[in-house]
């Protein structure tokens, strides 16, 4: 337990000072890309997406990890509508939201307060939610689609 | 209330794995507070400077805007089972299949809400 605590802030620690340090958590910047005007942050996201890859399946090649893709179901273009809404109003994610709280934005309190009621809404209706859009999902990643590297 | 709210799937899974993620939320705190405290780059705005040009002064405006966007966040992170972080940095790093489908869904619709919302923004280059 307190190896996952110790663990969990590091992790933590390194992540929100890269998102501060990035300045993806300036409001500006994050509008700008998404007024697709300023690129900064869809570039911090695309490298180390390709970075984090290259390590993902390299361990996953020796068996350090276990990589299990998440499902594709009516949940992810449903739940990807209304957060992609929630981003566009905010201007930030919950991501940059936790590292703006330490930068001292106040707004952002309210932001999370915002979402933790959110998921309380999701829990309370998670039967409705589990049978209605999470029913009969297709498992896989990119690999199988493509039937390479099988 | 809170005794059924434990009962439930979802909360008894997240309580199993609950050490490591909640200290990551508390170390993207600490890291963010560090940055910011390290390089000088404090900004205790109420309201960023970008939404005061086009929207004015209104607080009640912003504060309104974040909750129902906060909600929104909050709904839609759990149907889609990820935020930006687990489904564009780690799910297309594993590239899952529903990820690739969420992430898009995710730029698609930020990219048109923003448009709608700084409407003149766009309009008048």
């Amino acid at each position: 337990m307190i190896l996952k605590i110790i663990i969990g802030l590091i992790i933590g620690f390194v992540f929100g000072y890269a998102l501060q340090r990035t300045e993806i958590t300036k409001y500006p910047r994050v509008m700008g890309m998404l007024l697709l005007k300023d690129f900064k942050v869809l570039k911090f996201m695309l490298t180390s997406v390709i970075f984090s890859m290259i390590g993902f399946h390299l361990l996953g090649e020796l068996s350090v990890i276990k990589i299990n893709p998440k499902p594709l179901d009516w949940g992810k273009l449903v739940g990807g509508l209304l957060f992609g809404t929630g981003m566009g109003l905010l201007g930030y994610c919950p991501g940059t939201m936790m590292s703006r709280i330490g930068e001292g934005k106040k707004e952002a309190l309210l932001a999370a307060f915002g979402m933790v009621a959110g998921l309380f809404i999701f829990i309370l209706f998670n039967d409705f939610f589990k049978s209605t859009f999470m029913a009969a999902p297709i498992d896989g990643n990119l690999f199988a689609v493509l039937g390479v590297n099988q | 209330m809170f005794s059924e709210l434990a009962e439930t799937t979802v909360v008894k899974n997240y309580l199993s794995k609950a050490y490591l993620e909640f200290f990551i939320l508390v170390g993207l705190i600490i890291g963010g507070f560090t940055a910011s405290k390290i390089s000088g780059t404090r900004e205790p705005e109420l309201i960023p400077a970008v939404w005061k040009k086009y929207h004015g002064n209104n607080i009640y405006k912003r504060l309104f805007i974040l909750l129902i966007g906060g909600i929104l966040l909050g709904v839609g992170a759990g149907i889609a089972a990820g935020c930006t972080t687990g489904n564009i940095l780690q799910g297309w790093a594993h590239l899952s299949l529903g990820s690739i489908v969420a992430g898009i869904s995710f730029f698609l619709t930020a990219v048109i809400t923003a448009h709608i919302l700084f409407y003149n923004v766009w309009r008048t280059k």
